[in-house]
């Protein structure tokens, strides 16, 4: 496929979004349809994610923490915590602080 | 070699170290190789190691050059994410379908970009870090995948659609479906690799159910730089552990498991794991409980004494029980033979259980070659002829074959790539083809 | 000090059950997942490794094998399948062997024929005594019709003759298992520096263990049900013993009526026949580690202990309905099937592990004491 190509189909694809009258089924619900759509678990699972990602974004929002401090403060269990945080800390929303004891601390990385 | 063609002297059905080297072997004496592999990568197992034993060499930068030169090399066809469904003698070779499971990602289009990875919003235990990072619902398993592509994983997927709409180059699709594409192959060298024995094989040390009861492979992860914790630290907590245990024949060698076989790179590999990690973690206190030491390699038992040297407890005694005791640490039950046989119950706080290998594949259903009673594929020249297998045409290399190292898999592997070139030529593979592309 | 290594000591212990100890490595899994082995006495690991260097002087010595109660545990768990838990109840049959100075016990232990041949020779002499012209049986009936007609025990086996036969009996079998014990105390003892008072103050454990059997719940599997077999047994043996060997005279009822004893009989039966049968049922299945593996000698002891209680119930049934030839007739295989098991069974074959546990546990106590009073503390580390 040239760039030409290339172009064309994005042309194509903004004015299909562009213009709401022609509701043709978009390719995400297709991939949705065969797969039944998310199952009750990973409903489940997503939400509660959600959830512990809000809370420890508020916590850290008070301050540099360690794990065990902040599974106290949003009533969480240190090991999902622990995920959690660094699954914010791999994508870029939390980093290292100094290490208080025997527990690194993190804080939320200042947005610029 | 881009294109996917109809025919293929040599088939390299996984994409470890073996399977490149045997692919690479192949390609360079001129045969056209097609490498299948059923990760979204290629690397195998060792591309996910830290660093490797005796030399202590780190792995990805001995694994990556290789991973590169199969994958550029003129006569190599990669396809990875791809599985191999049905192998059929068809004269005078084998014809063979493989299932191109559906990235929803062109390849071909894909930059590698991450843009789709970072806007996911969905965050799934990692395989690559078995379990104990995150990646998302589509990402690029690591830095040094090859192909250097997205996958979208559609069981954790939330169909939100954003991937496709903040892809740069539109290559997100949808649409995809698995396709199954048929080619004629001369010759088979099966490189399938290992699995690591399942955490809850033994109900004694926790059956799985342990979180700071780690597997030896979550344990590179976390040492390696790019790992899931950036250091290494407890997974239940994030404590820096102050007292680490290394369970030796934890997952082989053991008739209770059905495991009776020695793993052989069990040893080594958590003498080098304690040794750097007395290097990573400050005042850090390891012990090694084993049966008995087996470092049977070139410059292993000089590496075992430097480990010894380097302050790691060296301990004989097979640990019977491991309990969860507050703070999620561990209490290990051992009789220690060094004390005179004296019983010990001592606390720690991470232990790594030196977990065996068993075969990743079995061929159940694909492969009508014999296995032996370890389950491994097996060999039916074994002293003289290692790679040979039931099936004429068919060869095993690496750890498909039985447990072995990296160095081992390598010379295996290369002697795989000899015995199929032998055999090709023997058949007269692309003369016989010809002719009968011809008549 | 030195020990002498005996080069053919798996061929001596492999009658006994013990052929797998060469496949054990030592890594000490089974010491370490052992409920029982404690940091002073560690086992089974170390009495394995005797086995293996042919320490036999070692292995007299030693109390392991009798403070092992076999829940498997080890056996489950061994990465070897060398089956320590087997091993340790192959050499209780072995060190029963070995105290025994007769040598019944070893003939028993090691030859199976020897073994059948010797019951019944037993079972048979009793039939004899009951059959053959005299003043006791058949013998007595026949010089009495009327015994025919209904129950009169008096008139078949006078009740003074048994008694006398049974404090005989008590007699012989408590000097054959007590110079056994004795010689078992003087083998773990030897060379140990054990005061008198160590060995005094020591005492009650022996008799707390050998009725409590409470070492059992220190075990990690089937606490209750390996317990609750070994209380009734031991409860059940007990009263059936005092019932026959003190209290005869009112035990053995003259005639078709109910005495109050029966009611301690119908405990003991009942304890009796139920902890045979389920431990022959467990036998059979083969699923817990101790049922795997049946010597001769645990079959035999076994049966006998419940074809005696049901010999000796039927002859209480036959007799309170009145029935005369059923109730002698009875009485006679009761006293067929008890013979071998008081007389072989119990001095020299399975059952003699009712003394040598509780002394196990004891001298255990007594070893610990003599060390404490030593060194003036407690000490843990033996090497």
């Amino acid at each position: 496929m040239n760039d030409a190509q290339i172009n064309q189909t994005t042309a194509e694809s903004l004015s299909a979004a562009q213009n709401p009258k022609v509701r043709e089924k978009r390719p995400i619900d297709i991939l949705r349809e065969r797969h039944g759509g998310m199952s009750p678990e990973m409903k489940e699972y997503y939400k509660e994610q959600t959830r512990i990602k809000q809370l420890l974004k508020e916590a850290l929002a008070r301050g540099a923490k360690t794990v065990p401090e902040l599974a106290r403060e949003c009533g969480l269990e240190p090991s999902v915590t622990m995920w959690n945080l660094m699954a914010m800390r791999r994508y870029g929303k939390v980093v290292e602080e100094e290490l208080r004891g025997e527990y690194y601390a993190y804080r939320l990385k200042e947005v610029k | 070699m881009d294109e996917f063609k109809k025919r293929y002297d040599g088939l390299v059905i996984g994409g470890g170290i073996a399977g490149m080297q045997a692919a690479l072997d192949l390609a360079e004496q001129d045969y056209e190789v097609l490498l299948i592999e059923k990760d979204p990568s290629i690397g195998g197992v060792m591309i996910g190691l830290n660093k490797v034993f005796p030399t202590l060499d780190c792995s990805s930068c001995i694994c990556t050059p290789r991973m590169a030169e199969s994958v550029h090399h003129k006569n190599i066809k990669i396809q990875a994410y791809s599985e191999v469904t049905s192998i059929r003698r068809h004269d005078p070779g084998f014809k063979v379908t493989v299932r191109k499971k559906p990235r929803y990602v062109i390849e071909d289009k894909c930059i590698g970009c991450s843009q789709c990875e970072l806007e996911c919003p969905v965050d799934v235990p990692h395989e690559f870090d078995h379990g104990l990072g995150a990646r998302r619902a589509i990402y690029i398993p690591h830095g040094n995948a090859i192909p250097q592509v997205a996958t979208l994983d559609v069981d954790h997927c939330t169909f939100c659609g954003r991937c496709a709409k903040v892809c740069p180059t539109q290559c997100v699709d949808y649409t995809q479906e698995a396709e199954d594409v048929e080619v004629d192959v001369g010759a088979v060298i099966v490189t399938t690799g290992l699995n690591i024995t399942p955490m809850d094989a033994k109900k004694e040390y926790g059956g799985g159910h342990l979180i700071n009861v780690m597997n030896p492979l979550a344990m590179e992860a976390i040492q390696a730089s790019n790992g899931p914790f950036g250091r290494p630290l407890r997974p239940s907590d994030g404590k820096v552990p102050r007292t680490i245990a290394y369970v030796q024949c934890a997952g082989s060698r053991d008739h209770t498991i059905g495991i009776p076989y020695c793993s052989r790179v069990c040893c080594m590999y958590a003498l080098k794991q304690a040794l750097l990690l007395r290097h990573y973690l400050h005042d850090v206190e390891i012990t090694l409980y084993h049966m008995d030491i087996r470092a049977f390699g070139k410059g292993y038992e000089q590496f075992y004494r430097r480990v010894m040297n380097e302050g790691v407890n060296i301990v004989k005694g097979k640990v019977a029980k491991i309990t969860e005791v507050e703070n999620q640490d561990l209490l290990l039950r051992v009789e220690r033979l060094d004390e005179g046989g004296r019983l010990e119950e001592r606390r720690y706080d991470l232990v790594v259980l030196s977990q065996g290998l068993v075969p990743a594949w079995q061929g159940k259903g694909v492969l009508d070659i014999e296995l032996g009673d370890d389950g491994f594929f097996k060999s039916i020249s074994p002293k003289i002829s290692p790679v040979l297998t039931s099936a004429e045409g068919i060869f095993v290399a690496g750890v498909a074959a039985g447990p072995k190292d990296i160095p081992d898999a390598i010379v295996e592997a290369g002697a795989a790539a000899m015995e199929a070139a032998i055999h090709l030529e023997g058949i007269g593979y692309r003369e016989q083809v010809l002719t009968a592309s011809q008549s | 000090m030195g020990y002498r290594l005996e080069t053919h000591l798996d061929k001596d212990l492999a009658p006994f059950g013990g052929e797998t100890f060469n496949k054990c490595f030592n890594c000490g899994n089974c010491t370490a997942v052992c409920g029982l082995s404690k940091e002073d006495t560690t086992f089974p690991r170390r009495y394995i490794r005797y086995m293996q260097l042919g320490l036999k002087d070692k292995m007299m010595e030693s109390i392991d094998p009798w403070l092992c109660y076999y829940c498997g545990d080890c056996s489950d768990t061994c990465p070897r399948e060398a089956e320590p838990g087997e091993l340790m109840m192959s050499s209780r049959r072995w060190l029963t062997s070995l105290y025994d100075w007769t040598g019944l016990s070893r003939l028993m232990y090691r030859n199976n024929y020897m073994h059948v041949l010797l019951m019944t020779v037993m079972a048979l002499l009793v039939f004899l005594a009951f059959i053959v012209p005299s003043n006791f049986g058949f013998g007595l009936l026949a010089q009495h019709p009327e015994a025919m007609e209904t129950v009169m025990l008096e008139k078949f086996t006078p009740v003074e003759t048994v008694h006398l036969a049974d404090w005989l009996l008590a007699a012989l079998v408590s000097f054959f298992l007590l110079s056994n014990a004795g010689r078992m105390v003087y083998k773990v003892m030897k060379g140990q520096k054990a005061s008198l008072s160590a060995f005094l103050t020591q005492l009650p454990r022996l008799i707390i263990h050998g009725v409590s059997q409470k070492r059992w719940k220190e075990c990690d599997k089937d606490v209750w049900k390996n317990w609750i077999r070994h209380i009734f047994l031991v409860t059940g043996y007990a009263t059936m013993f005092l019932l026959v060997v003190v209290f005869l005279q009112d035990f053995q009822v003259n005639d078709s009526s109910v005495h109050f004893t029966s009611y301690f009989g119908y405990y003991a039966t009942a304890a009796l026949l139920f902890v045979t049968m389920w431990m022959m049922i467990d036998r059979l299945r083969m699923r817990e580690q101790s049922a795997k593996k049946s010597h001769a000698t645990d079959w035999s002891f076994l049966i006998l202990l419940f074809l005696v209680a049901l010999t000796g119930i039927l002859m209480h049934l036959f007799r309170i309905n009145n029935w005369p030839m059923g109730t002698y007739t009875m009485y006679m295989l009761h006293l067929m099937a008890d013979a071998p098991l008081i007389l072989l069974v119990v001095p020299f074959g399975k059952w003699s592990h009712l003394i040598y546990r509780p002394i196990a546990v004891y001298l255990q106590a007594v070893k610990e004491k003599a060390r404490e009073q030593r060194v003036g503390a407690p000490s843990l580390v033996t090497g």
